[in-house]
């Protein structure tokens, strides 16, 4: 066991057992991208991870890699231990139900309702209808969108949307929350408060990882930050110290600019 | 269970709500290509119940040459008994012949008009399928005994011939329309995958198993299968009542109207409905299902 200190005050204590892990893990995508490259990555119990760099260097590749939407080229991706690489259909099936994913575009289902929204995701998992009710009711309070229950997201602006794209992450209570550039389409204000709730939920034992290029916040929120280009880890810069960007050494081998990335 | 079972049923509609020209078109499709089949079934149970019943003659008449000997007739008798696809065979000696036994019935006092009896032996012979007869007859024409047999009454013949040619062009139908309603509905649920990738993809996200993802298209195939089915047969129904009317009014001949033939057909229909949709849908499920799950990054 050891600690992580915060500048807020928070000292928290992580299990060393790592929830997530990536053994030399390569990714070459069916077009020729070499999206991942040689990766090593420990993520324990409770922390809050921040995935940084730019555009089309890899950080979404490392996120479908942990719920299986991308299998690994080359080494062994590890969720609670499990090889994923190795999973089964089914398997698969009960990685993500350890999983929460939220995204930047939200991917709410827009005919219905933000209740209903919620209520789907618990469904297809075969949920009883009063656990589903109480459940839903609980969560929509966590992210304050109690009162807007019947609206539809179209209805919602774009920071109540991205809680309820949280809200539907979170609802079968998943230890890991993924989220893929959450605030990419947000003000900054309204980011802010994503990048606190998600720090709230980290608070109650869930582990995150975020993936984002949100320089200014990554700065403010001083968790542990990744730093990644084309397609390497090269910067792992401990909790609690102001993030400063790292030199890209493989800037020349990224293999696309920004503009041309394959965004969520 | 059974909230699960709702919940499927309910993103059915809903999912069906959302495209409906799709929907309407493949429910047609299925519905068009039972409606076809049900006529060529409807024509084919009454052919067969007329030859089997008003006309139930699978019988013709076989005369033997008049020289030959009753021993020689009588032997020939049991070469046609023993030929498979006989099913009864009855001996009638010429002094028995129905037209010999009216002749001196209806002449009691010129008994010395013919003092012999002109007829040959013959026999009767009942196949066991109409569709028997006709080959019967040409086999047993080559056989020296045999001066001639009676032919079938033309109506039956005809008959045979009309219902074969509809189970024939029935059949070539009918596969080009289940081929065409399988077309149909497997398009129809890749658009339905299409339209609800994104559902899909939530499903999966939150860590549906993929036979549940699965669950609500194959529903959708399922339900345009009966409502096809039901479609069809609420054409084909009255039409038929309206037809079997006009037929016996015209043509003083009575059609199937109830039993158990009709009430097969119509659970034929409907299986064939769900049958059709369950397969269609099936072929792209799995198709989807299988393909890299890079596609369904855009949902
Ligand atoms: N499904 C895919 N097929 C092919 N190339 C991809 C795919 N997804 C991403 N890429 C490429 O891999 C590289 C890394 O992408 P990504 O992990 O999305 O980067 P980031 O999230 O850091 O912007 C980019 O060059 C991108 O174009
Ligand atoms: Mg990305």
């Amino acid at each position: 066991m050891f600690h992580i200190g915060g500048e807020f005050g928070y000292n928290r204590v992580v299990s060393d057992q790592p929830v997530i892990e990536l053994q030399s893990v390569s990714v070459l995508y069916p077009n020729g991208i070499q999206a991942l490259q040689d990766a090593d990555l420990r993520v324990h119990k409770g922390e809050f991870v921040f995935l940084v760099g730019p555009s089309g260097e890899g950080k979404s590749t490392i996120l479908k890699l942990l719920y299986r939407e991308v299998k690994a080229t080359e080494g062994h991706v590890l969720v609670e231990g499990h090889d994923v690489g190795r999973l089964s259909a089914v398997g698969v099936a009960r990685l993500r139900r350890r999983l929460g994913v939220v995204f930047q575009d939200f991917r709410l289902l827009d005919y219905k309702t933000v209740r209903e929204n919620l209520t789907f995701a618990m469904q297809v998992l075969d949920t009883p209808p009063q656990i589903i009710r109480r459940r839903v009711n609980e969560l929509l309070d966590q992210v304050g969108l109690l009162d807007r229950r019947n609206d539809f997201p179209q209805q919602l602006s774009g920071g109540e949307q991205q809680r309820l794209c949280i809200a539907r992450a979170l609802i079968n209570h998943p230890p890991i929350l993924l989220a893929d550039e959450p605030t990419g389409n947000l003000d900054p204000d309204t980011s802010e408060e994503i990048f606190r709730l998600l720090e709230a939920i980290n608070l109650k034992g869930t582990t995150v990882i975020v993936a984002t290029h949100d320089n200014a916040m990554v700065d403010r929120m001083l968790r542990r930050v990744v730093y990644m280009c084309g397609g390497r880890i090269v910067g792992d810069h401990p909790a609690g110290s102001y993030y400063q960007p790292d030199e890209c050494p493989y800037d020349e081998a990224a293999p696309a600019a920004s503009g041309a990335s394959s965004e969520w | 269970m059974f909230s699960r079972l709702e919940f499927f049923i309910t993103e059915t509609f809903v999912s069906m709500r959302r495209h409906p020209a799709m929907a309407f078109a493949a429910t047609i499709c299925i519905a068009a290509s039972l409606f076809v089949a049900g006529i060529v079934g409807l024509i084919v149970l009454n052919v067969n119940y007329a030859t089997d019943t008003t006309l139930n003659r699978v019988r013709f008449n076989v005369y033997f040459q008049p020289e030959i000997t009753r021993h020689e007739a009588w032997v020939a008798y049991k070469r046609i008994l023993a030929i498979e696809r006989v099913d009864e065979a009855q001996f009638i000696p010429k002094e028995k012949s129905p037209f010999w036994l009216k002749y001196q019935k209806n002449h009691p006092d010129t008994k010395n008009l013919l003092n012999r009896n002109p007829l040959p032996d013959s026999v009767v012979v009942k196949a066991r399928d109409l569709e028997d007869i006709k080959a019967l007859k040409m086999g047993m024409l080559e056989w020296e005994e045999v001066r001639s047999v009676r032919d079938t009454p033309d109506l039956i013949q005809k008959l045979i011939n009309f219902s074969q040619a509809v189970k024939q062009s029935g059949i070539i139908i009918g596969i080009i329309l289940i081929v065409l309603s399988l077309v149909i509905i497997h398009h129809t649920i890749e658009l339905t995958l299409y339209a609800r990738r994104r559902e899909m993809f939530i499903m999966g996200l939150v860590g549906a198993t993929p036979a549940t993802i699965a669950l609500p298209f194959l529903l959708e195939g399922i339900v345009y299968g009966l409502f096809g089915a039901g479609v069809a047969l609420g054409v084909l129904a009255p039409l038929y009542r309206f037809a079997a009317q006009k037929i016996t009014a015209n043509f003083g001949f009575a059609l199937l109207t109830k039993g158990s033939e009709i009430t097969h057909g119509i659970l034929v229909v409907l299986i064939a409905g769900v049958v059709l949709g369950f397969i269609g849908s099936v072929v792209s499920v799995l198709k989807y299902l299988r393909t890299p799950k890079s596609r369904l990054t855009n949902a």
